[in-house]
């Protein structure tokens, strides 16, 4: 056999030349995605760093948290909305009986998690933080806060369940470590809630282009004490931030317009083409082009529905028969307010008349509601008696946040001072009012101990 | 660039090696070429033996072969499919005549099969490979070819998408070894790994988009479904799942010849659920108020009154379906001399389903060539230009027909009084004419390669490959159909690039008469890529009238505005990720009895963990001719006796890349600020999935071949089978990539063709295929089974059980006291309290046996050809039937209802009805209600086919000038056998991931049904 040695060479200096392409260089195979950015990439310093806090806030904002999840599964698992029609994922919150499935919910679970995994992220890279450092570590406690404050409200008994409070609460997430889930007691949860807080009201600015503001941890004290019926410090952070003198009442049309409300001390922002706050709650209520799924009792209307209260405007009775919607959400674009003025003048209140001190400035702050709600017709006596103050502040309450998610908190907080205020009938700390965990948890760690089900009528 | 070096050297070589030689001419030999019928073969090849001499029959089957010196030659008569004949002639001058008369070859043994980087015969395959030629896969009129597979090759399980235009199937060769990644095969087409993935473009719209339709059938000359270890081996780590080599069709030597077919078709719904009319519905629904303990009328959904409602009855699926229609046209052009071949189509179908406004719309040309212009050079250059558009529409859960089994109840009206669109509850009617909804798929396929003989045996192959697809979707929603004030429209735009580049070398080595060896080394790396926007382009406002592809000046605004926002995302090189991989493999053979093969591979990918950067995949196969041994070779009855076996490891690497380590990504903006978030859970060990594959094999020919046989064992262990799972949702994470199943497939295949009858008219061949596959699930690395759902939580994993296991509540029945259902608990106990802690494993989605039945009748130029597939065992579960037949809600109810409890004492198969979920004790919501009261036997046996084609005799053709002519009918899906009361018992449903397209097909929720389809058509050539 003639073999011609040259051609032989050259060919396999061909072949070398291919497989020099091909796999020669050991770049070839780290080639990331360009979509991919390794951690160290990601967060080389504070500008990345807060892209990454600034995540925390899609999700807070997201249609999973305040975007409308919250809202819509605490006014199901309250007692103004008529639930008659709701089946599916809405059936079962609305009867207070959810399982370990039902995607509704458990996908908020992960992704409020997901939030909380962010502000960790920020706080275990501080480091690469420089003028922003404190302002961060700031923002990522209250996220981390207000995150898992939601989270103990809806899937644990609430505070005063149990004499100390060391019935179970929620997994604690302060760290990045990926590992089992374990329920924490709803004492520990509250403490880490304050902790984190009391760190963001010293780290924050009073100002924050949008972001959370040392007022809007205030606030958020406030309520975290209001809901333990801690009425002393509930008092104190509401007054803190009603005397920043930062904030005014505004008018409804205005409380959840793109053009921002006065009110506001921390809210979920618009931006044109950039992020839209709200879908999920015009989803679920918005009622000008087709009847919404979630719709209120007539009872409730009929609360409304008094002569001088210009609040039965925000409430669709006529277009579709035998259905009364809210038009709190009826735009295309819509700011979502999460902690806002009214919320602290009503807080103020009640945790005046319950200590019983300051009740002029109680007294002063229910005529501030009433004045706006019945167009200056109704007002109280500055002198009233505490309980006429308490009164009217659930009252006043129980309407101005209707559809905004904030009666189920109600049901739940006055239940642990002894009185039930369901009017669907339950017992304030029967289980069903709490929602299961995902079969997630139990499915990663067998020990996890879940909620009991049911039983709430 | 380092690519033009080969090119540059290969063209020095081509000038350098081109010489010129002349021949005195003194003689030569022709003749005519026969079959045994005394047909003439077209096509045949003559060859001189030791010389260069070669030539091809004409039309009419004749040869001749010129300048010939005196002396003696021996020629040899080759035809694929016929036995080569040689016959010795002397030449003197003038012309000698030499006829041959081929015997066509039953074993077929010298059949070339095309194998991973090269062919080989029939004889020399030591691996387990089907072949289905491309005219079995243009006889249907599937929404795309893969689905043409189906009942061909034996451990092929082909379930066909919907009948939505343009949708995918789930193919799964021998069984599945996956969990959450993908358990598709490698598809190759012409060397080329591609693009094949149906949610390369993520999930929209409950149908995904199936990159594969835009493979133009007719240019398919043949497929090859490697099984194996021993064949599929030699593609490591993306072999474990199979491969499917696609051959496109290439110029032959011969006169030119144009082929050309036409196709027109008629299609529907192969199968419709039965729902109860309006009238029926409200009964119902006051029957269950009743029950429940109500008086007076029962409320209604929708806003509407009694007396409204008992005014409608509206047929939504009516009003949603049509006659489908669909044409496909192509024609083609093949030329082939020794130097030049050439085959050039071009090809337009269009199919609209039976879904009203919905169709998908293909063209495409190709043009593939090969050019000799030496012996030490050749090149093929192949290119091939498909565009598909597909017209969508809403379907299952995304509306459409979906609603019309789900919400779209028969009491709403299509209008209300007023002639607007009624808009108090569902209304798919809306849809129609509103919603604008196009894919656009383009793809240009090419590649060329370079071949180098630089010394006799050994060939240098290079090949350079190209797979860019290139999907546009473009959504418009009106104001009118979105219930806000303005209209939105969205465009999302897609490139993906492929990019393949191989180089083998393969020696010869003949040691001597019996002793043969071959080898072959190359080296491949593949890089895969897009260039996207991740987050779509949209925008809504009072200036959005139209998609964006009508209007670019509004493309140009959304864009600027999103811009303007940090919200324009915009990739170049998105989710890329790279292949660099070495392999070799040796084919010893001794006598043509024994045949020997040992190959290993070693892959690379950037997909891979630092910790598991490189796999080596190695297999060895090997067979035995028993029919050529001395004892066996004068036998009567048997005719061809194979023994093959095979043992290998091959690997499975269908996950996404960028797992191994967290990363962040840029998503949209808050506060107008840039975001950047964490995606995943790291894990730095992440790897392939690696099969050990054991196959053994029998292929048998008794009686001349009138019998043929393939019979298979194979045992395929998988370790390291991702899940993407068993994370606590507390860490923000709902899943991440784990490498800890371990799954066993095993099972037997049976292909057996027979000849029943033939005479010189007549003739009736049967081919059966048929395959059993047993799915376990041996370890789950101590996850729990709800560690991974598929289906949204219709399906699970159980160690011990197979993949996809139905982990329900049992239903016992309903207790006639009082019409409420009797559940059994865990431990085989009766319950009326029904509890998710009382699932267990009930069935199984995969079938025990699956396979296809055809016959073929053949009467002078008439032929019949019928085929129907099968699968036997598993279960079906109805997901919509929970609500169809569950608690009364707002959904349509199923005409099954019937068999209700209604009155104490009532033997029922469902329980009282009611509105109220807590009727049924402990059932938290009516989508809860999982239980085997929906689970079905999902045996099914449907015809699949039925082709009556006739080809016109030649002596007619020919005064057409034609040299064929075929007329041909066919009917698909025109009958089913089914036990399954819902609709089509064949489902691969919208799956949302690779993970539910392994746990969940035979899993239906509102799926659309498969089309029935009449077609009718020719095919000339001239």
């Amino acid at each position: 056999m003639k073999i011609n040695y040259k051609n032989i060479l050259k060919s396999f200096l061909i072949l070398t030349v291919i497989t020099a392409v091909g796999t020669g260089c050991k770049k070839f195979l780290e080639t990331p995605p360009i979509e991919s950015l390794p951690k160290d990439v990601a967060i080389a310093d504070e500008t990345g760093l807060k892209s990454v806090m600034n995540s925390a806030y899609q999700i807070v904002g997201g249609g999973n948290m305040f975007g409308g999840k919250i809202q819509a599964i605490n006014e199901m698992l309250a007692d103004q909305l008529n639930g008659s029609l709701l089946n599916g994922d809405f059936g079962e919150i609305y009867g207070r009986k959810t399982s370990v499935f039902g995607e509704y919910k458990n996908a908020m679970y992960t992704d409020m998690y997901q939030a909380i995994f962010r502000a960790n992220t920020v706080l275990e890279n501080l480091d690469k933080a420089s003028s922003m450092k404190d302002n961060l570590e700031g923002q990522a406690k209250f996220v981390r806060a207000l995150t898992h404050f939601q989270l103990v409200q809806l899937f644990a008994q609430p505070y005063g369940f149990s004499t100390d409070n060391t019935h179970l609460g929620v997994p604690i997430r302060t760290s990045t470590t990926i590992n089992p889930g374990v329920r924490a007691t709803v004492k520990q949860v509250y403490d880490q809630i304050i902790a984190d807080l009391k760190v963001a009201e010293v780290k924050l600015p009073d100002d924050n282009g949008g972001y959370a503001t040392k007022w809007a941890a205030k606030a958020l004290l406030a309520k975290v004490y209001f809901q333990m019926n801690d009425f002393t410090n509930a008092y104190v952070y509401s007054n803190q931030v009603i005397a920043s003198n930062k904030f005014s009442l505004d008018t409804y049309a205005s409380r959840f317009a793109i053009t921002g409300t006065k009110e506001s001390i921390f809210r979920i922002i618009y931006t044109n083409g950039g992020y839209e706050p709200g879908g999920e709650l015009k989803g679920q209520f918005r009622s000008d082009f087709n009847a919404p799924t979630l719709r209120f009792t007539t009872d409730f209307y009929a609360s409304v529905n008094t002569p001088n209260d210009v609040r039965k405007s925000l409430y669709e009775t006529t277009k579709y028969p035998g259905v009364i919607a809210t038009k709190k959400y009826n735009s295309d674009h819509i700011e979502v307010p999460v902690l806002y003025l009214t919320d602290m003048k009503l807080i103020r209140a009640e945790s005046a008349a319950e200590t019983g001190t300051n009740l002029p400035t109680g007294a002063q702050d229910i005529n501030d509601i009433l004045n706006r709600a019945y167009a200056g017709t109704k007002s109280i006596p500055l002198a009233s008696s505490a309980s006429l103050i308490k009164t009217n502040a659930r009252f006043e309450r129980s309407i101005e946040f209707a559809g905004e998610g904030n009666r189920i908190s109600e049901i739940k907080r006055i239940g642990a001072k002894g009185e039930n205020i369901d009017k669907r009938g339950a017992v304030w700390n029967c289980p069903g009012l709490v929602l299961q965990f995902p079969q997630g948890e139990m499915a990663s760690n067998t020990s996890f101990q879940r909620n009991v089900e049911g039983g709430c009528n | 660039m380092k690519l033009f070096y080969p090119i540059k050297l290969s063209i020095l070589m081509f000038f350098a090696l081109c010489s010129l030689t002349v021949f005195a001419q003194t003689g030569s030999i022709s003749g005519k070429i026969i079959d045994d019928t005394k047909l003439p073969i077209p096509g045949a090849s003559v060859q001189v033996d030791g010389t260069q001499k070669l030539t091809v029959t004409d039309s009419e089957g004749n040869f001749r072969i010129t300048g010939l010196t005196s002396g003696t030659y021996t020629l040899t008569a080759k035809y694929i499919g016929f036995a080569a004949l040689k016959l010795t002639t002397t030449v003197g001058s003038g012309n000698t005549v030499l006829n041959f008369n081929l015997k066509s070859e039953s074993q077929n043994l010298n059949e070339v099969i095309v194998v991973g980087y090269g062919t080989q015969t029939k004889r020399e395959v030591t691996g387990a490979i089907s072949k289905v030629s491309g005219e079995r896969l243009t006889s249907l009129p599937t929404p795309s070819f893969e689905a043409s597979l189906q009942g061909q090759a034996p451990g092929v399980q082909v379930t066909q998408g919907s009948g939505l235009a343009g949708s995918g199937s789930v193919i799964r060769i021998r069984g599945i070894g996956s969990i959450s990644a993908g358990g598709d095969p490698l598809y190759v087409v012409d060397g080329i790994p591609v693009t094949s993935d149906p949610f390369i473009t993520g999930n929209r719209g409950a149908m995904n988009q199936n990159p594969l339709a835009t493979i133009n059938p007719n240019d398919i000359e043949s497929v090859e479904i490697l099984k194996d270890a021993g064949a599929a081996g030699i593609y490591g780590s993306r072999g474990a799942n199979g491969v499917i080599l696609i051959t496109t069709k290439r110029g032959k030597t011969g006169k030119p010849r144009i082929s050309f077919s036409s196709k027109y078709g008629l299609s529907t719904y192969a199968n419709k659920p039965d729902f109860v009319t309006g009238a029926e519905w409200l009964q119902l629904r006051q029957e269950a108020w009743t029950n429940d303990g109500n008086t007076g009328l029962a409320s209604l959904p929708g806003g509407l009154t009694w007396a409204q409602a008992q005014q409608n009855n509206t047929d939504w699926w009516g009003i949603l379906t049509q006659t489908g229609k669909s044409n496909d046209q192509a024609i083609s052009f093949s030329q082939g001399t020794e130097k030049i071949k050439s085959y050039i189509s071009a090809n337009y179908s269009n199919n609209e389903s039976f879904l009203k406004g919905n169709s998908y719309e293909r063209y495409g040309f190709r043009t593939n060539f090969d050019i000799k212009p030496t012996s030490y050079f050749s090149t093929s250059i192949n290119v091939g230009y498909d565009k598909g558009i597909n017209q969508r529409v809403n379907a299952a859960w995304g509306g459409g027909l979906g609603d019309a089994m789900s919400v779209a109840l028969p009491i709403y009206p299509v209008r209300n009084a007023d002639g607007t669109f009624f808009s108090g509850g569902a209304n798919p009617a809306r849809n129609l004419g509103l919603l604008d909804w196009k894919t656009r798929n383009e793809r240009l396929l090419a590649g060329v390669t370079m071949e180098l003989i630089p010394v006799k045996n050994l060939s240098i192959k290079g090949s350079f490959n190209m797979d860019n697809l290139n999907v546009e979707d473009n959504i418009y929603t009106p104001a009118a159909l979105a219930g806000t004030t303005n209209g939105s429209a969205t465009l999302y735009p897609t490139k993906i690039f492929n990019r393949n580049f191989s180089g083998t070398a393969t020696y010869n080595w003949q040691l001597d008469t019996k002793n043969k060896l071959k080898f072959l080394v190359g080296a491949e790396s593949q890089f895969n890529y897009k260039n996207t926007y991740p987050n779509g382009i949209s925008a809504t406002g009072a200036n959005i009238t139209e998609p964006f592809s009508e209007n670019k000046t509004n493309l140009y605004l959304a864009m600027q505005g999103l811009a303007a926002q940090n919200n324009l995302l915009y990739y170049s090189g998105y989710q890329r990720d790279t292949f660099a991989s070495l392999f070799a493999r040796i084919n010893y053979s001794y006598d043509e009895k024994y045949n020997l093969e040992v190959l290993a591979r070693r892959d690379g990918s950037s997909k891979f963990g630092p910790e598991n950067k490189y796999g080596y995949f190695p297999a060895a196969s090997a067979s035995w001719y028993i029919s050529q041994e001395d004892f066996l070779k004068d036998s009567k009855v048997i005719s061809n006796l194979k023994l093959r076996a095979s043992y290998g490891l091959v690997g499975s690497s269908s996950f996404p890349s960028a797992q191994y380590y967290q990363n962040f990504q840029f998503s949209g903006s808050y506060n107008g600020q840039p975001v950047l978030f964490p995606t995943n859970v790291a894990n730095p060990a992440l790897k392939w999935e690696e099969g050990r594959n054991l196959d053994l094999g029998l292929d048998f020919g008794l009686f001349k071949g009138r019998i043929n046989a393939e019979f298979s064992y194979y045992k395929k262990t998988t370790n390291g089978a991702l899940i993407n799972g068993g994370i606590s949702p507390s860490t923000g994470f709902g899943s991440g990539y784990l490498n800890v199943g371990k799954i066993l497939n095993e099972g037997y295949e049976l292909s057996l063709n027979t000849i029943n009858i033939q005479t010189d008219n007549f003739k009736w061949v049967t081919r059966l295929n048929a395959s059993k596959n047993y799915n376990e699930v041996l370890s789950l690395g101590g996850l729990t089974p709800d560690a991974v759902g598929g289906g949204t939580n219709d399906t699970r994993i159980a160690v011990g059980y197979p993949i996809g296991t139905n982990f329900l509540v049992r239903y016992k029945g309903v207790d006639p006291a009082d019409g409420l259902p009797i559940w059994l608990d865990k431990d085989g106990f009766e319950t009326k309290t029904f509890s998710l802690d009382n699932r267990v494993p009930v069935g199984k989605i995969l079938p025990d046996y699956v396979g296809g039945l055809t016959n073929t009748f053949s009467f002078k130029g008439f032929e019949l050809n019928t085929l129907f597939t099968f699968a036997i065992g598993g279960n079906l579960y109805d997901a919509s039937a929970k609500r169809q037949l569950g608690v009364v809600t707002d959904w349509n109810i199923r005409t099954d209802i019937a068999n209700r409890w209604r009155k104490p004492g009532d033997n029922a198969e469902f329980p009282r009805l009611t509105l109220n979920p807590s009727t049924y004790a402990g059932l938290s919501s009516e989508w809860q209600y999982n239980s085997t009261m929906f689970l079905y036997d999902a045996t099914f046996v449907r015809l699949r086919e039925v082709t009556l084609s006739y080809n016109v005799p030649a002596s007619f053709t020919k005064r057409l000038r034609l040299q064929s002519l075929k007329l041909f009918a066919t009917g698909m899906n025109l009958l089913t056998f089914s036990k399954y009361p819902g609709g089509d018992p064949e489902i691969a449903r919208d799956f949302e991931n690779p993970q539910d397209r392994n746990m969940s097909p035979n899993v239906t929720y509102l799926t659309t049904p498969q089309q029935k389809s009449l077609t009718f058509g020719l095919s000339t050539s001239f």
